[in-house]
This record gives structure tokens, sequence and C-alpha cells, in this order.
């Protein structure tokens, strides 16, 4: 290793880095805007659902029952209807979400506490959103039930639960999207970055001068892997400021937390100097940089919840590097975890970032 | 004539932002007019065409095309003429039919006439046999070839061409010139964009541009007597000491040894014979060429000091030394059993058509391929085993002056000197005496992408011998550069020559191979000639020198060999 030679490259990288107003600018917009925007409209919160209405008792119990429904924020009454056809129409055309149908006789029958039902019918074509409005009607009609049945007397046997949220206690989508994102932003740029800069190289003409010098190829290679790590760390920088602003709490430090994500960063420039070794074009290169993003994203947890997933695509994405990334900073942030805490996902990036590195090297190193 | 104007250009000019690439451009075609169009890159022609062709708004002047304002009717013009851009404009993955089929679909060709035309063109550009080949599967003459056909077959009254004989060798340019002889033939104006002044030459008119503004507008020989009387010949037994001679006298602009006996000189001062001294016989004015006019036209207004360069002592050290080198990418043999031998000090120049073998050959001498058989030792180092001690001791310089264009000058030249292990200390001498050395102005400000071609050309030329390499390979550095640069260029790899540096230069302007010492002719992988251009004349019985008539004369008896064999 020359030190003089690797300095070279490192700063001949960092000039041409820095000294690209768009890529600032992208960069800059992907760790900021793009940040807020997904985070504000990703976030999975069920809001603001529309309601529809059929009430053929137009009792008080029945008004109560509608209130109910959409005193929270999660339904708004969107429209009162007397006929099946009417309501199903706007079902189909979108304008409803759920469909609430009152029987006649409701009011009387919950006053003298007999049995009755309430016809519910949500739109499924979302099924994210049709479950959460499932439940939460369920949930409504049932409080609504206890309340009218036996709130008169006091609860002499039965179990109630005593539920407490920790580290989100308002059960928003918002904190854990703004730290998804921030994770999948740095990911992204550590990918696409060191790729487009190494096959930028190959289309100049310049990768062959440069080999044409003493230059050795680990010198390159880290000339062209260190910089992308260094300006990703960089721009989450402005990013964490984003997220401050959505009231994320910032409950870890902060070492720790760019430590491991150096340690993450490894496997996004892996990435993205294997794809620069496979392709020859920038077009080309962004392309294949997107879609061996795309499965690493949707293994991650942030899109669906990996709970949610089939059992093998569960263990595929303990491969997944933005899982363990995601992981380690919703832990940093929202319940202040530590090394103690996050090692086995640093131990997890390591055994994945290790062999990708090594991978992309080789392939690096044979193409020399 | 009495037929109107086919474009009629009036102080036409473009600005991109600020910039102003081009202006002041007044000039008219009539119709069946060839129409030459010739400056270094950089000097807007380009431009120039892309605002014929009504594809790109002129921001001054007025320009009509057949008959039609192109700012006012662009559609009108874009349907009627045909316009090939530089470099290749068809579609790779369709056959040479399909390609023809969907130019003539897109322009509303008849289908009868289609087959008739699309036959006639076909043959003339020897292209039959490949009608169900690929276009990407095709040579880059072919491929040109077949772009013009493209072009033709809607019959255009205007043919608009930039650089149509870019990176076509010498063959394929001869028959696509014929298939535009035939247009014309036709009755079709053609107006083309070319550095190659014998393409210049045959045109019935011509327009010099550098650094977006007319130099000079007129017909060939009108031209070429605006600079009788600037350009002489020197006849000589000695044509070192004559150049040494002309070296020192500030009103030379440039000389070229045009064979062992003659070198020819152009003035700045015209009707002043220069004053070499008693010692060379036959000073005598000649008929100046294309290539003399541009010259002349573009003579600065103060004496650019050339670098003087020592009379050169050949050498006995072997710098580089191939033996029986072969080279296959499968079943392709892309270099096919070269020997050779270079001293130092010594020049050689490599020519043949594109997929000689020439980029191939000179990527094995610079340690970046191992060759399939055969060895080659550079500076002493064997280019497959010790390829790092070979890459320290030569510089390369790339057809496409590989330079990192979104930095500096200064920071390139750091960078390589980074990059060859120049000491901290002499970081700062070095890169003095390699700008000096390479003619690289010290003041250079500004990123490489704004320079001119002309500069970076020297920019990358002292990037390469930062480290005082024993070697320089050059492969076509001088593609897209004026005639005056060009000169320059090759006095400073003289002077480099003259240094005990062994230099092999790749080209495609053959009027160029007399800077050499001896001279390669590689065709199909195989070296088909090697030796001092007197030697090849003298082989192939010629006596009147036209290195285009060597190469050409070479290719036919080789080719002659392989049909015989």
């Amino acid at each position: 290793m020359n030190p003089g030679r690797l300095f070279g490259l490192l700063g001949k990288e960092f000039a041409q880095m820095l000294r690209d107003p768009v890529v600032l600018f992208l960069i800059l917009w992907l760790t900021t805007v793009e940040v807020a925007m997904c985070t504000l409209a990703v976030g999975m919160d069920v809001k603001n659902l529309k309601l529809g209405l059929m009430d053929h008792d137009r009792s008080a119990a029945s008004r109560a029952l509608s209130k109910a429904l959409t005193s929270a924020d999660t339904f708004v009454l969107a429209g009162v209807f007397t006929s099946e056809a009417q309501a199903e129409a706007g079902l189909k055309k979108g304008k409803l979400d759920a469909l609430v149908e009152i029987p006649p006789g409701f009011g009387a029958r919950v006053a003298s506490g007999r049995k009755t039902s309430v016809g519910v019918v949500v739109d499924g074509s979302n099924a994210d959103v049709a479950s959460r409005a499932r439940a939460y009607i369920i949930e409504m009609t049932a409080r609504f039930a206890q309340e009218r049945v036996m709130g008169a007397m006091p609860m002499k046997a039965g179990v109630q639960p005593a539920v407490r949220v920790w580290y989100n206690p308002n059960l928003t989508n918002t904190r854990f999207e703004a730290l998804a994102m921030l994770a999948q932003a740095g990911f992204m740029l550590a990918v696409i970055l060191p790729a487009a800069g190494m096959v930028r190289e190959k289309q100049n003409g310049t990768l062959e001068q440069i080999r044409v010098t003493p230059i050795r190829a680990h010198e390159l290679f880290l000339g062209k892997v260190l910089p992308p790590v260094t300006v990703t760390l960089g721009s989450l920088l402005p990013s964490l400021l984003v997220i401050r602003l959505l009231h994320v709490p910032m409950n870890g430090s902060v070492t720790t937390f760019l430590g491991l994500e150096a340690l993450f960063l490894l496997s996004a420039v892996s990435i993205g100097m294997f794809v620069a070794t496979i392709t020859s074009t920038l077009q080309q290169a962004l392309l294949t940089s997107f879609f061996s993003l795309f499965p690493l994203l949707f293994l991650s947890g942030s899109v669906s919840p990996i709970e949610s997933m089939p059992r093998w695509l569960q263990i595929a994405s303990e491969a997944s590097p933005l899982r363990h990334g995601i992981e380690i900073t919703a832990g940093l942030f929202l319940k202040g975890a530590g090394m103690g805490e996050l090692w086995p996902h640093a131990v997890a990036l390591a055994a994945i970032g290790a062999p990708l590195f090594a991978t992309s090297w080789l392939l690096f190193r044979r193409q020399w | 004539m009495s037929a109107s104007p086919v474009i009629e250009a009036e102080g036409v000019g473009r600005r991109f932002g600020a910039r102003t690439v081009l202006q002041d451009v007044s000039f008219r075609v009539e119709p069946g007019e060839v129409f030459a169009i010739v400056g270094p890159d950089g000097a807007g022609k380009t431009t120039l065409l892309q605002m014929l062709a009504a594809i790109l708004r002129p921001s001054l002047g007025s320009c009509r095309v057949l008959g039609e304002d192109v700012r006012k009717r662009p559609d009108r013009v874009q349907a009627r003429v045909g316009y090939m851009s530089q470099g290749f404009s068809l579609y790779d993955r369709l056959t040479v039919a399909e390609n023809i089929a969907f130019a003539a679909g897109i322009r509303d060709v008849p289908k009868e006439a289609l087959v008739a035309r699309k036959a006639k063109l076909v043959a003339m550009a020897g292209l039959e046999r490949f009608q169900d080949r690929r276009e990407g599967a095709l040579s880059g003459g072919m491929r040109k070839k077949l772009a013009l056909c493209a072009n033709l077959i809607h019959e255009p009254p205007l043919l608009i061409l930039d650089e149509p004989s870019l990176g076509v060798d010498p063959l394929s340019r001869r028959e696509l010139w014929r298939i535009l002889e035939a247009a014309r033939a036709e009755g079709r104006s053609i107006v083309f964009a070319t550095s190659y002044m014998d393409e210049a030459d045959a045109s019935d008119r011509v327009l010099l541009l550098r650094d977006g503004r007319p130099l000079a507008l007129g017909t060939p020989s009108d031209l070429r007597k605006t600079a009788r009387a600037h350009v002489y010949s020197v006849g000589t037994d000695a044509p070192e000491l004559a150049e040494a001679a002309l070296t020192r006298l500030p009103d030379v602009l440039s000389f070229q040894r045009r064979s062992a006996g003659e070198v020819r000189v152009q003035l700045r001062t015209a009707g002043v014979p220069p004053d070499i001294g008693p010692d060379f016989r036959d000073l005598k004015p000649v008929e100046p060429t294309m290539e003399d006019v541009f010259t002349v036209a573009s003579a600065p207004a103060e004496p650019i000091a050339v670098s003087q360069t020592a009379v050169r002592s050949p050498s006995q050290e072997i710098l580089i030394a191939a033996e029986h080198v072969t080279q296959r990418f499968g079943d392709f043999v892309a270099v096919d059993d070269v020997s050779l031998r270079i001293a130092a000090g010594e020049v050689l120049g490599l020519l043949g058509p594109n997929g000689a073998g020439k980029t191939t050959l000179i990527r094995i001498l610079c340690g970046l391929l191992a060759p399939s058989e055969g060895r080659a030792a550079v500076a002493g180092y064997d280019v497959a085993r010790q390829s790092e001690k070979v890459r320290s001791s030569i510089g390369y310089v790339s057809q496409k002056f590989s330079l990192f264009t979104d930095l500096t000058a200064e920071e390139n030249l750091i960078f390589f000197a980074r990059a060859y292990g120049v000491p901290s200390p002499e970081m700062k001498t070095r890169i003095a005496w390699a700008c000096e050395h390479a003619g690289v102005p010290p003041s250079e400000a500004g990123l490489v992408r704004n320079l001119s071609s002309a500069v970076r050309q020297r920019l990358a030329l002292a990037c390469a011998i930062l480290h005082r390499p024993k070697v320089l390979f050059l492969d076509e550095p001088t593609s897209g550069v004026d005639p005056l640069s060009r000169f320059r260029f090759w006095r400073m790899i003289a002077g480099l020559a003259a240094d005990g540096v062994a230099v092999i230069v790749s080209t495609h302007y053959l009027e160029e191979a007399t800077y050499c010492d001896r001279l390669g002719l590689m065709m199909d992988g195989r070296m088909i000639a090697l030796g001092t251009l007197q030697a090849l004349m003298a082989d192939l019985g010629l006596t009147d020198l036209r290195v285009e008539d060597v190469f050409l004369g070479f290719i036919a008896r080789e080719r002659g060999q392989a049909a015989a064999a």
C-alpha cells in the first residue's frame, strides 16, 4: 500500500463527488426531503377512513354507536344511506371504506339487554386497511355494547387487560417509518455512489488510464469505497435533523449509531462495487442497483412486518442488511439500546458484509 | 444557376447560456453543391450542422434551408433533409434491411419505390451480402455506409453529414465517398463536416471554422491562392538539420518531412523564403494544400515557441521487444504473430484500418493484457509477469485523452503525479517540467471539460510523462485536433524522442506517418509491413510520396495473396 497513491485517489474522488452540484443536491434531497416525504406518506397509520352508515333504527342508541365509531380519527362519516344499492355503489366507487348497517329495533334491543347484531361491510381490496378497519369497528362495537349492557352493573369476574405501549406510546408508525427511511436512504446512496463512480471511469476511459499507472487494484478499490461511505455518513447528519423535526426521540449514542452505520454501509458499498464490476454503462449500473435494492427492501420489515411473512421469507430476511440496519436504528433511537443489546445485529451485519465485500473485491481483482 | 439556393445563412450563431459557441457565419449553398465545413473539435461544426438541419434553433442571425426559415418552420426542414449525426445513429439490434425499412417507413417512402432504391443503395454500399446481419455486428465503416443509405432512402434534396468518415478506415472512406458522388450526380446538395483536409479539397466550396468563428470561405482553389507563397519546399540530404534550422526561425509556422529529401514549410509572411542557410538546395514555393490553408489562416498573431529539439542520435538500447505476440479473444485473433523491436529515441507509427489490432497490440505492450502466445518486454521488463514494473516505466495517452474532466488541469496533474509516485517535494518542479515539454500553458485554470481539444491533448501528454517514462504509447493522440496543434504535438513527441524515449503512435491521419522514423502497417491482426516510409515505398515501387497509396498498396497486395492462397 502506497499512502501517496491512496491519498491521491481519495482526494480526487472527494473533489469529483463534492464538486458535482447535481449529485450533491440529490444526496441532500434523498436524505432530507425524501425522508420526510416518505415518512409522512407511507406512515401506515390507518386514518380518516370513509364510513358509510345505513341507520334503519334512528334511535338514540344508533346515533350513539355511529358517534362512537367516528369519534377518533380512524373513521369519518362519509355518507348516510337509505338504500342498499346506493351504499354498494359507494363502496364500489371507493367513496367508502366500510359500511355499517344498523337494523330496525336496535335501540330497543340494546336497552332491554337482548342480543342484537350490526351489519358491517369492509372494502377488502386493500387488505391492510380492511383488517384495521374491521378490528377497529369490532373493538368499538364491543366497547359500546359493554358500556350499554354491563356498564350499569359492576364487573364481578373476567379478565381486564391492562395494556401499556412502550417506546412508541401513541402507536404511530411515523417514528418507525422515519427511522426505516433513514436507514434506506443511507443504504441506497452507499450502493449507487460507488457503482456510478466506478462505471463512469470505465465509460470515460479514465479507468484504463489509471490501470497503466502503478496504482494497484486494492488501492483503487479502497479509493472507490471509502469516499462513498464517508459522504453517506456525512449525509445522515441533515437526516437526523429532519428526524428530530418529526418528533422522533434520539435515545441512544450518536457514536454507536455512526459506528454501526459504517458497518451497515459496508454491505452497501460491496453491492455497489459488485454492480460496477458486472456493468459497463451508467444506465445498466443504475438499473442493476435498483433491482438489487428492491428484494432487500421488501425483506427489511419496513414495507410489511417480518412477523407476517411466510416462514422461509422470515429466514431469508435475516440476510438483508437493511433489516439489521433498521433494527439497529430503531433500537438506538426508540429504545435507547446500546451495544449490549444490539450486538447480535452487529454480528449479523459483519457476517453479511464480510463475504459480500470479499466477493466484490475478488471480482474486481479478477477484472483488473 | 437560376434555381434558388438550398441554404442561405446570414450571420448565424448560437449561444448556450452565456457562452457563444458559434457566430457570424454567412454562406449560401447552391443546388448540387458539395460544401465542406472544416475545423478542429470544438470549432462549432456540429452546432452549425444541427442548426441547418433545424434540430437546434439559431440564437443569432437568420437561416433558410430549402426555402424554409429554420426558426419558423423547423418541421418542414426536418422532413426534407437527410441528417447523419456523428457516431452511430441506427438501431444496432435491427438488421441492415430492417434499419433501411424503418428509415423508409418514417419518411413515407412508397413501397414500390423502396424496393428499387434499397437494391441500388445496398449494392452501392457493398452491403448486399449482409442484409440480414444486425447493424451492431457490422464494422465501423459498414455501419457508416448503412447510415448513409438510411439517409438517402427518401431521396432528400439536401444531405447534412456530421463527420461521416470519422473513425472510418481509408478503404471504407473511399466507398463512402463513392455513394456520395452518386447522390451528387443525382443533383443532391451535400453539406458535411470533416477534419480530413483531402475531403475538403475534393469539395466545391469550403468553410473553415475555428473557435466558433469563420476563418475563410471559398472554393478550394480560391483558398489555396490565399496560402500561396506561404508554403515552400526544401530539398535536403539531411532533413534533421533542415528541421533544426527551421525550428529556429520565428516566421515558420510548421513543417513536415515529405520524404527523405524534402521538407515542406508553412510561413507566416508571404513571399519571403525561409533563410535556412546555403546548405539546402531547391528552396522553392509550392502549391498549398487545404491543410496549409488552414495552418496559414489560423496562424496566431504572436510566434509560438516551438520546442527546440536536438538532432537525434540513434541508440542501441532496445526498449520494446515483442516476439511472436498473439492475442486471441475466443476464436477471434486480434493480434496475430507480431514481432518488433524499437530502440530508444525511435518513433514507430502504427497504421491500419479499424479492428486491425493496433489498440490491442498497444494494450499488450502496456501490460494491460497478457498475450495468449509469444512474449514481449518493455523497458527490460516482461509485460505479462512484471506488468507493474512495466507500468511505472511507460506513459500512455489514449484515444479519448482520458482525463478527469470534472477536475482542473492542475488537479489532474497532481493526481497522476501521485499515482506515479512522484515524491511530494519534487511534485512542483516535475509538473512544471512536464507542462513545458507537453506545451501546456502554465496558467490553465478551470475544469478540463471546458478546455479545447488541443489543450486537453497536451494536458494528457503532460500527465503521461510526469514520471519521465522510457517508453511512450500514443493511441490516436491527434484525432480531432487542428493541423497547427497537431504539428506542435508532433514536435513535442520528436523532442521526447530526442531525449531517448521510445514512442509508439497509432494514427488515422496518414500524413502524420511522415513524422515517424518507421511505420508498421497492420491488417487483420498481422503486421503486414514494417520499415521506413522510403523502404515501404521502394517495396511497392512507388516514387510519388503518398502514404495513402502505400497503405492501400500493401492492403491490396495482402488481399491478393489471401485470394491466391
